[in-house]
Order: structure tokens, then sequence, then C-alpha cells
């Protein structure tokens, strides 16, 4: 049962081929027994058991989803449920109120199996920033699973569930989903409403799904769209439900500068043989330009550690989450400022303060234009670099990351070197496009390699599409 | 962008503190970082506009009415401390 995909579960439930009792206990069987090779999972949510008994009673009878066992990451409120983020300052943290998006799952028959595990706050590109430690890659024990959302990406790729929910900033969904050999998609910025998903970056941050097939992922994605005024900068756009058996012929663009950043051989041999294949069938392949890739990062992480510098003063130890405020001495803090510091930096880990930091420091009197600002204008001359690419080309394809999964322990001590794995996946988050990771083959060490595709704004669909013809490319090689 | 920057006036600004003499180590990665961005200086960005929010996305505003989805009881039972219905914290004044 654990093979079956997203659709085979839905139909089997509607058609009473079997329970949604019996696909639930399955699943959660199966993540008890999984879940101690990798900890992708923070919580296992034997409560779902309920819910799906609900369904086999009748009480819905309908829905994409319909008693189709789904994991969530751990920044995703779920009423009733504890959501941490993987953040020590937020354990115990029991969310009173669902995600928007989680509730729309869960109105098209969705069952919460698990909560993922993740970097701190998202936070991170290996998930080695957890409170509840580390995730490894279900390939390889002894490499990373990628970040932030590692935890959902290891989770299907060890079939807990058909489908998992991430998140998004700088490539959280599509570079995880690379190093586990999954599909992920993260749509245009807007397109998710981000009610109830715990803020990081706010300009940046989207929602996606995880699946093993660009259907799977597809269906999970059509399910959270819709219009959430509790989401001021959530779009109203139409998602057309993709054509999967599409035989267009496509423009596709290749970014001379992703393919010059010093790719592992696999990596580049492997999109040349694909390119080739693409060749072969008619379609076109142009070479396009992005020529402020150099300056992504430095764009990014300015823009995100401002951001979440904001963001993250919300916890302060008041009115939710973790109160530490034991001075060294045994007595407790009787003085406000000195209470929220020591809460504060009890609370978050070494990444996260690292951030607040940054952010603090930018967007300071003296450096805010210096820094922000100059962020900000750089992060227009990317987007606008993908709008002349644009002109040439429907669809972008390439790498997601220029290595496969790299070893535990390998880059955490040196921040500037994990920020550099996020290269090629930041510049397209900063432009709030729609992009995707799929599974394109596996290195000389089997570790799997992910291909990157980049569409216009508001086309998920056409992009969706697009992949879905790219993968029965791959299949035929 | 060459200025030495005390990571301990900053901790202030952002009500974070240094345990176990770790202050060092965040002044170290800070330096190294602040340095790395410095290429965004050979970037001529004269009369561009800052992109604060992807597609030219301006918040779309709810009315601003009150709505009780949440019960007020459910909410001050997150916190850490309550004393008479309300969040308990050091004297302020």
């Amino acid at each position: 049962m654990i093979d079956l995909s997203v659709e085979q579960i839905k139909e089997g439930v509607e058609k009473k081929e079997f329970s949604a009792e019996e696909v639930c206990k399955t699943f959660l069987d199966h993540c008890q027994k999984e879940n101690p090779k990798t900890n992708a999972l923070v919580r296992i949510n034997e409560q779902s058991i309920q819910r799906a008994r609900r369904i086999d009673e009748g009480k819905l009878t309908k829905g994409s989803l319909l008693g189709v066992p789904v994991i969530v990451k751990d920044n995703f409120c779920i009423k009733g449920l504890e959501t941490t983020a993987c953040s020590k300052i937020l354990r115990n943290f029991v969310s009173p109120y669902t995600a928007f998006c989680i509730d729309r799952l869960e109105q098209e028959g969705a069952i919460i199996v698990a909560q993922s595990n993740m970097d701190e706050f998202a936070m991170g590109s290996s998930n080695e920033n957890s409170a509840y430690g580390l995730c490894k890659n279900p390939i390889d024990h002894t490499r990373v699973p990628g970040g932030s959302s590692g935890g959902s990406a290891a989770a299907v790729a060890q079939k807990m569930a058909p489908l998992a929910i991430g998140s998004d900033t700088g490539g959280s969904i599509r570079q995880p989903a690379s190093f586990c050999g999954v599909t992920g998609i993260k749509p245009t910025y807007g397109a998710i409403s981000r009610f109830g998903m715990i803020a990081f970056a706010s300009s940046l941050d989207q929602a996606g799904t995880m699946a093993r097939t660009v259907k799977e992922a597809s269906i999970g994605l059509q399910a959270m769209i819709g219009k959430d005024p509790q989401d001021a900068t959530n779009v109203s756009f139409s998602f057309e439900t993709p054509d999967f058996q599409s035989n267009k012929k496509y423009r596709v663009g290749i970014i001379k500068e992703y393919f010059d950043s010093g790719l592992q051989k696999e990596t580049s041999d492997q999109l040349n043989q694909l390119i080739k294949k693409i060749e072969e069938k008619g379609w076109e392949v142009v070479e396009v330009k992005i020529p402020h890739t150099e300056y992504a990062i430095p764009v990014y992480y300015l823009v995100a550690a401002s951001e979440a510098s904001s963001n993250l003063s919300r916890y302060d130890g008041v009115r939710y989450g973790l109160r530490d405020i034991q001075r060294e001495d045994g007595q407790n803090v009787n003085e406000l400022s000195e209470f929220y510091k020591l809460t504060r930096t009890r609370g978050f880990g070494e990444e996260v303060k690292r951030r607040i930091l940054l952010g603090t420091f930018s967007l300071s009197a003296g450096y805010y234009d210096q820094y922000y600002i100059k962020a900000c204008q750089v992060r227009r001359l990317i987007a606008q670099d993908f709008q002349e690419a644009f002109k040439k080309c429907d669809h972008i394809i390439g790498p997601v990351t220029t290595h496969t999964a790299f070893k535990i322990n390998e880059k955490c001590k040196d921040p500037i070197e994990m920020y550099k794995n996020d290269l090629l996946t930041v510049p397209s988050s900063l432009a709030g496009l729609p992009c995707m990771s799929l599974p394109l083959g596996h290195d000389d060490s089997n570790l799997p390699i992910g291909l990157q595709i980049i569409s216009p704004a508001f086309e998920d669909s056409k992009m969706i599409e697009f992949a879905a013809s790219v993968e029965k490319l791959l299949e035929d090689q | 962008m060459d200025e030495k920057n005390n990571i301990e006036e900053i901790a202030d600004l952002a009500c974070l503190t240094f345990e176990n003499g770790d202050q060092d180590n965040y002044q170290k990665s800070f330096d190294q970082i602040l340095k790395f961005f410095n290429s965004l200086d050979r970037v001529d960005v004269k009369g561009v506009e800052p992109m604060i929010t992807p597609h030219g996305i301006y918040p779309e505003l709810r009315p601003d009415e009150v709505n009780n989805d949440i019960d007020r009881e459910d909410l001050m039972a997150l916190a850490p401390e309550v004393k008479d219905s309300l969040y308990k914290v050091p004297p302020v004044v």
C-alpha cells in the first residue's frame, strides 16, 4: 500500500476498495518503522486515525485528496497540534488555529499523519539546524537531506506519505527534493496564502509540495491554491488543471551562468544528455543570460535576514513559547529588557541568531540604504534579467545545485560555504517565480541529481505541464 | 562597506545577548559575511527602484473588523505566566 500514488489512494477510498482507516494505519505504522533511520519526522499524529474513520463513516465523500496521508513541515500551524518550526523558542506551542493552505488540504480529504523535521525557522540548507536534531539523507545516512524542508523530502523518499508539504524561501523545497530524489514545486510568490505558515522572510516565503511524481505534487498544490483575505499578499489567479498528456512544443532556455558555476561532472553530463534529447524531440533550445546571478547570494541573505529580524521580534517569552529567565546565580531577572534578551538568546539557535543580527544591522540607522535598500535594488535587476530571458523562451531548465548531497558536518562550521550552496535556487526566489525540482538521475555514488525548471510568474500550471513532458522524456531515456 | 561593527551593540538592538563567551565567534562570522556582501559595491544601481516585494504586489487590506475566530481563553492558555487574565512580565516602571 505504501507504493500507491495520491490518485490511487483517493480512488481506492472513494470506491471503498479499502478504508481510509486502513490507509492511515498502514502509513502511521510505516512512519514509526522508518523514522528512526533518518529522523525525518518530529511528531507522528496518531490522532489522525480518528479523521480517517470520519471519512469511512461518510462525513466526507469527495475531494482530490480523499483519505490521502500527508506530512506537513513543522512550520505550518495545525489547530490542536504542537507546531514549533523546530525551534526551542516554540517548544510546547500548541496552535489555536490552522494555516489556510493546510485547511484547504483537509477540506479535500487529506489526513495529516505527521509533522516533519526542518532547519529552525526554515533557516538552513542541510536540516542540521533543528532543535530536534539533524535529519539524515535516506539514500546515504552520512549525508544531509538538504534543507530547510529536509524532513519532508526524506519522508517522501522513504514512502512515509505520498505527499508532503514544505516551504521555500530561497530553495528550501527544491534543494532537498533534489538531494533526496523526489519532485518539489515552489509556486509563484503570492499563489498560496501564507496565513498560518510561520514567517521567516515575508517577501520570499511560499508553501509548496513534494511527492514522487509531478502529477502527485501538482494535485497537492492545486488543493492549496485559493484566495485568502487573511494574507494581504495572496493573489487571486486561475490555476487550470494541467494537461499531463500535453504534446506541446517548447522553447527551452538554458542559463549560461548556471552551467558555468562549477557543476559536478555527472550533473553537467546528464543535463547535456537531456538537452540533446530535447533537441531530438524537436523542441528549441536557446541560451539565455541572468547576468546578475553572482550577486544573488548577498542580495538574498540581506533581504531574508532583514525580514527575519523583524518577523522574529515577536518571540519575547510573554505571550507564548519559551520563557527562560533564570540568571546564572539562580535568580530570575526582574528587568524587562534583560527578560527578553535571556529568553531569546536561549530559545533561538546559532544560525537563527546570526541572521537576526545580520538583519538588525542591515536595517539599522546609517546602514539601511547601504545594505537593505541596495540589496532590494539589485533584486530588481535580477527580476529584470528573468523578464528578458522569458522573451526568448517558455521555460528554463538547469541544475538545482552544483553538487549532490554533501556530508553531515561538512559545511556547518562555515556559514558562507553553506550560503553558497543556494546559488542556483535563490535567483528565481528573489524574482518570485514558480520553479520546481524533479529527479534527473544519479551521480557515480548513486546520489540523486535534480533538474530545476523555472517559469514566468503565474504560469505555474504551464510549468507543471512542461515538467510532466520532461518527466516522460527522462523515463524514456 | 568596510566599517568595523561591534556585535554587542547590534545584539542589544536585536534584544539578544551572549552567553558562554560566544560573542567572538559571532563577531568573526559577522565580519566575514559582511565582507562577502561587499561584492554588491560593484553593481551600478543608479535610478533602480528597490524591489520590496515581487510582481508589484501591494498589500490588499481586508476590512478592519473584529472576529472571534480564536477564543481569548485559548490564547491566554498559551502564555508562560498569566495573572488575573493578564500576561505577567517584570515591572516596567
